[in-house]
């Protein structure tokens, strides 16, 4: 076979189908992307390592450390209303705001996210994780747990406080519970009692 | 035909060949960390036990409820109809293949809202939209289902209207059974008529 040759033309055209096909491999990245896969999330999520119970909060307080930032989801009323000391406001909405990924990318301490309950600091901690930042925690309970003062149980502390179950759930689909029975039907009808009548009034 | 021609057919039938090998994309689209963060925002993705429930009780065909802890948890107990996808499998290609089915509307629960949620997080992150997550979960529905509140008095007609309806909604999840603890209360209710004793019986 003759050799072929090759002219700028053939050259041309050879790159601008390769720059077609690098197209289809790499699709264009957006200026914030993700840092882990979805697959990195979900091992770092089942680790449960990244929780923080509202009593160490307390007590770190207490004690003067500042070695972490507390950051409030939640919406500026209610943190104007109350929050936990010395804590930072950014609403959820304006999470991924420029000056407030600067910020939270300053910090050289670790993160800690708070809102009302567990469940609506989980999925912004999970952004947030995905988006690179290591530092980052989230208060088990939420703002509504850490005000009541209570400690949380140790058996509990650690793991997800909202996903321990509080029930024993067969019993209550068996139905053989006498707690799942509403009150109105235990109510026993209330019988009045006969008074005794004096058996021979009319005696001799 | 010209040797340039014939070698740029060749070259771009090799790559022809090329892009047909790469591995088929997926047909769902990534969000976007900001599209993700909107979509955690809106709180539509959570649906009440109530709604759950109504959706049980109608065999709703386009219900899919995905149970989302462990295996033992879920052979213990689960609802009705549900399929268990442990949250540490939520990812595996199958799994993802029944979540991404587009008549069906799936919901995730748990013992609490978490795991829940992460797994719709995660789920949604890869572009996965038919996914919604049963609030409070499973301790929730014993709560509201299974020993509902009664309203106060002073409640608008509507809590009664949804207090009638968890009651039988408990009786249909407990298939049934709920009538026997009545039925051994029933002896109660009945009286024996005492014998009229005739009330002069030595007369003169």
């Amino acid at each position: 076979m003759k050799k072929i040759q090759l002219n700028a033309n053939h050259w041309a055209g050879i790159l601008l189908l390769l720059l077609v096909i690098s197209g289809f491999i790499f699709p264009n990245k957006p200026a914030d992307y993700y840092k882990l896969s979805a697959k990195e999330m979900l091992r770092i999520a089942l680790a449960k390592e990244d929780v923080v119970t509202p009593d160490s909060i307390r007590s770190m307080i207490e004690k003067g450390e500042d070695s972490f930032t507390l950051v409030d989801l939640r919406t500026p009323m209610d943190y104007v209303n109350g929050h936990i000391d010395d804590a930072v406001n950014i609403p959820l909405p304006d999470l991924l705001e420029k000056g407030n990924q600067k910020f939270l990318k300053n910090q050289g301490k670790t993160i800690v996210l708070y809102a009302d309950d567990e469940v609506k600091g989980c999925a912004p901690w999970m952004l947030l994780k995905q988006l690179g930042y290591k530092n980052v925690k989230v208060m088990l309970g939420g703002y509504n747990y850490y005000i009541t003062g209570k400690k949380m149980p140790k058996e509990i502390a650690g793991k997800c406080y909202d996903e321990q179950p509080r029930y024993n759930y067969v019993s209550y689909f068996k139905g053989n519970n006498s707690i799942t029975q509403p009150k109105k039907t235990l109510l026993k009808p209330v019988v009045p009692r006969r008074k005794k009548k004096p058996t021979a009034s009319g005696g001799c | 035909m010209q040797k340039g021609t014939i070698f740029l057919t060749l070259v771009a039938i090799g790559i022809a060949f090329l892009v047909w090998l790469l591995p088929e994309r997926p047909e769902k689209t990534e969000l976007s960390p900001k599209e993700l963060l909107l979509a955690i925002k809106d709180e539509t993705r959570f649906l009440s036990t109530d709604e759950v429930a109504t959706m049980i009780i109608g065999q709703d065909p386009s219900l899919q409820l995905i149970d989302v802890r462990e295996p033992d948890e879920y052979k213990k107990f689960h609802l009705p109809g549900a399929i268990n996808i442990p949250l540490e499998k939520i990812l595996d290609e199958q799994n993802l293949e029944l979540v991404g089915a587009e008549e069906q509307q799936h919901v995730f629960y748990s013992n609490g809202t978490i795991r829940a949620n992460q797994a719709w997080v995660l789920t949604r992150r890869l572009g996965y939209g038919n996914t919604y997550i049963m609030k409070g979960g499973l301790n929730r529905w014993v709560e509201t289902i299974m020993i509902p509140p009664v309203p106060p008095s002073s409640a608008p007609s509507e809590a009664f209207d949804q207090y009638d309806f968890r009651l039988s909604a408990c009786r249909y999840f407990q298939g049934g059974k709920a009538t026997a603890p009545v039925k051994k209360q029933t002896p109660v209710k009945v009286v024996p008529r005492r014998k009229k004793k005739v009330t002069a019986s030595g007369g003169c």
